[in-house]
């Protein structure tokens, strides 16, 4: 953790001076008050400090030892876990012009597939689970889930 | 008064009512249950359904989850040694011991009794405290209120995390996102970078549902544990001997109770806390304490009701001052606000019937735990096979369908996801999240609070101090300031004698 430490810690700090001078931007109130800079501008001076604290921990403890990010997980879960990400910015770019189900669909069978679970078995608990979500959200609740290439249907 | 009590257990009696408390019982006991699935990242999912619901059912159901899900994390906590919860964790060891030696039934037994007597215990302290404590918060002003914050936040960091300065860098984080939006003294946009949906600052329940259970998912992902190994539980009835084992211990029960509700009320420290304190307390009095982390029974009393006296005790300073315990109690005060009903002194006199209704779940709940406890002992190995294989992917899309039901609006999906990997990174850093909430939520009463006082005091920060009650929660926050230093201070001393 030690060198992430020190990486982490001075990116923590230059974002500190940012959030800081940014600030310092930020009008005034009336009569020469302090007024919504002089918060952000605390919060940034505490950033720098406590992200230079972070690294100089690290540096002080000689935790020098370098690991790649995730070097401890297997690739096949590494991969697993970049398509949870790629699922939500997946959904994020096309709910709208493909619509709820299918993406969930979509979602639920790559992901269980994926994780060991058997092609047929993620077929159906993939299909099943997509129209009680959707049943549930939309037609119990309200939820106005993007029906996209279904929307004369539903 | 009991026009008001008959009032509210009308409210509690509607079927609604009566269904939303069965399925919090059955998720709590559910996601408590399942290893490395924490109630916070239940009632973060939560939260888009109680968008849904009246106050007194969405409360209830909040109640009624995290009494479960604490009692339930004991369950994985004895039979694979891993706790389900952060406040299971004191005495996972001493479960899995004593399970491992064939008394995983007895220990789980103990646990459901523990929970309720500490639950009971935390009840009544609330439904007493809170009102004699909110009579005399109405005196406070905006001094008080800026300590009290700061406290919640200083002990949060400093205390509840194993990493000082990473608690403050959360804290300091979540504050700052807090800031993000329009101020509301000038109406100024601030680091809003021209986007319109950040105008009203960043949407505390998709960045909830990223930070608690977009980061949960990655993690046991990345893990590729799917299917886990348990100890099996003994034959036998466990009812009358847990009974019996806690009377043995009743002593440190009532300690742990007290303990656990000492915690609670302090605001920024959790269940997980109390349950920690319980044990050292436990040790430092017991006459066997070489048993201890190798199958302990006594600490297994005394931190199972710790930690869930705790629970009732942390909705005092939430209730009452608007300063939350912990993450969980983090997201009552969301809800509060999302239902109209702004958390301070006031909320007593304003929701008595909502409050009281809220007092009788907390005592409903306890009672209600030991036969639902014991069924779910019986049921915990059925729920230890669940794949996680299947769960992962419907946790995501029910995260991605939570965050997007509260304003309907992809941005927030967005949102949740960048909070999600925010959190995950920090986490495998060591960095805790559960700070980050609660700064999230305390930020604007901090800020608000702190810059009516200067403008009051007109900069002269001594008149901070100048009220006593202030004066008294200043330096309460000074001392939790000053404690991370002193193991700092002992190091060098021996260094320099050396």
């Amino acid at each position: 953790m030690g060198t992430w430490d020190v990486l982490l810690g001075s990116i923590i700090a230059i974002a500190g001076a940012c959030i800081f001078l940014e600030a310092r931007t930020f009008p005034n109130l009336a009569g020469g008050y302090p007024g919504p800079g002089l918060f952000p501008q605390l919060l940034g001076v505490l950033f720098v400090l406590s992200g230079l604290g972070v690294a100089g921990n690290a540096v002080v403890k000689r935790a020098w030892a370098w690991k790649p990010p995730l070097s401890d997980h297997p690739s096949r879960e590494k991969i697993n876990a970049l398509l949870v990400v790629l699922a939500v910015i997946f959904y994020i770019l096309l709910a709208d012009t493909l619509g709820f189900i299918p993406m969930a669909i979509i979602i639920l069978i790559a992901l269980m597939f994926r994780t060991g679970v058997s092609l047929r078995w993620s077929i159906v608990l993939g299909i099943g689970l997509t129209l009680a979500i959707y049943i549930f959200f939309n037609r119990i609740l309200h939820v106005p889930l993007p029906s996209g290439i279904l929307k004369y249907w539903l | 008064m009991l026009d008001i009590i008959l009032q509210s257990l009308a409210s509690l009696a509607d079927p609604t009512v009566i269904a939303v408390i069965l399925l919090a019982t059955f998720y709590g006991l559910f996601i408590g249950g399942m290893p490395g699935l924490t109630v916070t990242m239940a009632v973060a999912l939560f939260v888009p359904f109680a968008f849904f619901l009246d106050p007194v059912p969405a409360l209830a159901a909040i109640v009624t989850l995290q009494a479960m899900g604490i009692f339930a994390g004991d369950i994985p906590g004895a039979l694979i040694r891993m706790p389900g919860t952060p406040a299971s964790a004191a005495y996972t060891d001493d479960s899995h011991a004593l399970s491992q030696q064939g008394q995983a039934r007895l220990v789980l037994g103990v646990d459901v009794i523990a929970s309720a007597l500490g639950g009971l215990m935390g009840a009544i302290v609330l439904i007493v405290g809170a009102s004699a404590l909110a009579e005399f918060a109405l005196t406070f002003s905006s001094y008080e209120f800026f300590w009290l914050a700061l406290l919640g936040l200083s002990t949060t960091a400093f205390i509840a995390t194993a990493s000082p300065i990473k608690g403050l860098v959360a804290v300091i984080l979540g504050l700052f996102l807090s800031t993000v939006g329009i101020d509301i003294t000038l109406g100024f946009q601030r680091f809003t970078f021209g986007n319109p949906n950040l105008l009203g600052g960043i949407s505390f329940i998709p960045a909830m549902i990223g930070l608690f259970g977009v980061s949960e998912v990655l993690r046991i992902v990345l893990r590729g544990q799917m299917h886990l190994a348990y100890a099996e539980l003994e034959k036998g009835a466990s009812f009358l001997p847990a009974i019996g084992t806690v009377w043995r211990y009743r002593l440190n029960a009532l300690r742990g109770g007290i303990v656990g509700l000492i915690t609670g009320v302090l605001p920024g420290a959790g269940a997980d806390i109390g349950a920690w304190l319980a044990y050292g307390v436990c040790k430092r009095f017991s006459k066997e304490p070489e048993k201890f982390g190798k199958g302990s029974m006594e600490v297994i009393v005394e931190a199972g009701v710790a930690n869930n006296s705790d629970l009732a005790a942390e909705w005092i300073p939430t209730l009452v001052f608007g300063i939350p315990g912990d993450a969980f109690t983090a997201v009552v005060i969301g809800i509060l606000m999302l239902k109209g009903l702004r958390p301070g002194p006031a909320i007593l006199h304003d929701y008595t019937n909502i409050l009281v209704a809220i007092y009788i779940t907390f005592i409903l709940v306890n009672l209600l735990m030991v036969p639902f406890g014991f069924a779910a002992i019986r049921a915990s190995s059925h729920l230890l096979r669940v794949p996680r294989n299947v769960l992962m992917p419907i946790i995501l899309l029910m995260c991605i369908v939570g965050a997007y039901a509260i304003n309907n609006d992809l941005f927030d999906v967005g949102l949740m996801l960048v909070m999600g990997l925010l959190g995950f990174l920090l986490e495998a850093n060591g960095f805790p999240v559960a700070p980050i909430v609660l700064a999230l939520v305390l930020g604007p009463l901090l800020e608000q609070s702190f810059m009516i006082s200067l403008i009051k005091s007109e900069g002269d920060l001594t008149l901070f101090f100048s009220r006593p009650v202030a004066a008294i929660l200043g330096t309460l926050t000074l001392v939790v300031w000053i404690l991370p230093l002193v193991p700092l201070a002992k190091k060098l001393i021996t260094v320099r004698q050396a």
